[in-house]
């Protein structure tokens, strides 16, 4: 319904021959859109399947980029005829919804995923459909940040506004320029905060206002209301802004949940986070006889929590779990079924 | 969290899907349904539905006495639809199986089916979807067999359609934000309809031309 999606169906980049590869896409605009930047240059195909114009990751998530997708547009588009290879190449952050299996019982193709981003396929293509490490990570840059920071923070800046607005109208100017100004930094310098996420990031910088305010008492001789009002508004506003830093990023688990869930707030409304906090105090369990190793789980964790120890013989192993966001990914993709998520 | 909220919101979606459509359709979704049990199955049909969702039509079809086999491609929708059909004891009247339109070449045998019944799911699919199930559910009927499609149509003067914009526009507000369900409309059915084969024997369409039923037959 909305205008974010565009008709799914099979999209020709260059000149492409019955070996040229085939990629799959979701259908939400910007994502084509994006895909097809990369893609202009180079001859291959591209599947744009249905996933009710959602992204990449919230549809395979979320039920929306699922087999059924891909077999849609596989069998719809008429790919079948125009290649000899019979290997789609899904985006990477896909694995969390697509059933590969499915998709090659049911419609003949054998998937493989190929890297998080779209500007990485023209050196995935060069490489010979191989990944590096990097093609496999999900990144968090500046501009990202920024993006999702101001996504969250902006609807708690207008109500904080809006109450201020009525109640407390002398300190607005200061709220406004203190707030952005605290969010652009903080979100400008979320990776060089010291901190593993979330609030013990936050904890750090409320030390350091502490400490900038103990410093300011000590040293100032003529020492001013005002300035020591405007730190606290500040050990405030980093506490609004950052409470759920892990939260807004596609790299950490929020914290905020299980935070809640200790604090017996169990519900709001009609969200219960308990099921959420258990995911998050969750672990991946690889249950080593089940294992081949094939190392699928290594290629399509975001996060690069797998490692393969080819000491002897090659096997693998979950090497860095802290760093895992329970996508649940390599649990679903796994074919011996030897991971699981225990809670 | 913010995002979280609303992901889990969504994902509990499917227990409110029967509210929100109905409110979303202004009553005519569920009248419908009960037109279609009412007027074209008869008791020992074996009827094919694509897309049941939460087994509202599968079930009045299956009280008056037909045999149903709905499919849909949401697991959510179908744990509701089978509590629904146990609560009414309809266990061995209706069967429900799990997948996409487009996987019916495999799942279904020709000439299988008296009826072939779908509403709003034809406006969920694109066109080339909607074309390739058309000529699968072609193939799995039987000869004389009809084939029901009531879905959302868009109206084809600007009058009407200007109107059930003004209609439409709040109520899918109000629909969306209690329930999270929303629909689209179809374009182009009956030429689809005509060009897998089928011969259009029926056409209804709602005040303000805003749902439409339509009734072909395989000849």
């Amino acid at each position: 319904m909305l205008p974010l999606s565009v008709e799914p169906g099979l999209k020709v980049f260059g000149h492409p021959d019955e070996k040229s590869p085939v990629f799959v896409t979701a259908n939400f605009a910007l994502t084509v859109k994006r895909v097809a930047k990369y893609l202009k240059d180079l001859d291959c195909y591209l599947l744009v399947a249905p996933t009710h114009g959602i992204n990449v990751w919230c549809a395979a998530k979320g039920g929306n980029f699922t087999a059924h997708s891909v077999i849609s547009v596989v069998k719809t588009s008429g790919i079948a005829s125009k290649v000899i290879n019979r290997t789609l190449i899904l985006p990477q952050l896909a694995a969390p919804g697509v059933d590969t299996q499915l998709v090659r019982k049911e419609a003949g193709w054998h998937c493989k995923f190929g890297p998080v981003y779209a500007k990485d396929i023209p050196e995935y293509i060069a490489g010979g459909l191989k990944k590096t490490d990097a093609m496999c990570r999900v990144k968090w840059p500046l501009i990202d940040r920024l993006d999702a920071g101001i996504g969250v923070f902006f609807p708690v800046f207008l109500l904080i506004l809006i109450i201020l607005a009525i109640f407390l109208r002398t300190w607005l100017a200061e709220f406004v320029m203190l707030g952005w100004g605290l969010f652009f930094l903080m979100y400008s310098f979320y990776p060089f905060i010291p901190g593993r996420a979330g609030w013990h990031k936050l904890l750090f910088l409320e030390a350091l206002i502490g400490v900038g305010l103990l410093g300011y008492i000590f040293l100032e001789a003529a020492e001013s209301k005002y300035i020591r009002d405007l730190f606290f508004m500040a050990m405030g506003l980093v506490a609004v802004i950052g409470i759920d830093f892990g939260g807004v990023t596609p790299l950490y688990k929020s914290d905020l949940d299980p935070l809640l869930d200790k604090l017996g707030i169990r519900w709001i409304g009609p969200v219960d986070f308990t099921g959420r906090s258990k995911i998050i105090g969750g672990k991946i369990i690889l249950d080593q006889t089940k294992c081949t190793p094939c190392g699928i789980c290594y290629d399509i964790c975001p996060r690069g929590v797998y490692e393969i120890e080819k000491d002897g013989h090659k096997m693998v192993a979950v090497k860095y779990p802290g760093l895992c966001v329970a996508c649940e990914a390599c649990v679903f993709q796994c074919p011996k079924g030897a991971l699981s998520f225990k809670t | 969290m913010a995002s979280y909220v609303f992901m889990k919101v969504l994902e509990s979606s499917a227990q409110r899907y029967d509210v929100g459509i109905n409110i979303l359709s202004l009553g005519q979704s569920n009248k419908i349904k009960r037109e279609i049990a009412g007027n074209y199955i008869a008791t020992g049909d074996k009827v094919l539905e694509i897309g049941c969702g939460t087994g509202t039509l599968a079930i009045l079809c299956a009280e008056k006495g037909a045999l149903v086999t709905g499919f849909d491609v949401s697991p959510h929708m179908l744990a509701i639809a089978r509590k629904k059909i146990q609560e009414r004891n309809l266990v061995d009247r209706v069967q429900l199986k799990q997948m996409g339109a487009i996987e019916m070449d495999k799942a279904f045998d020709n000439e299988a089916f008296d009826k072939i019944m779908s509403t709003l799911v034809f406006s969920e699919l694109y066109s080339d979807e909607q074309k390739y199930v058309l000529g699968e559910a072609y193939r799995v009927l039987k000869h004389g067999g009809l084939i029901i499609i009531a879905d959302e149509t868009r109206p084809n003067s600007l009058v009407k359609r200007t109107l059930q914009l003004l209609v439409r526009i709040p109520l899918m507000v109000i629909t969306y934000v209690l329930t999270q369900t929303s629909t689209r409309t179809l374009k182009n059915i009956k030429s689809f309809l005509t060009d897998a084969g089928f011969e259009v024997i029926h056409q209804k369409k709602s005040l303000l031309n805003s749902f439409g039923l339509y009734v072909a037959r395989k000849g």
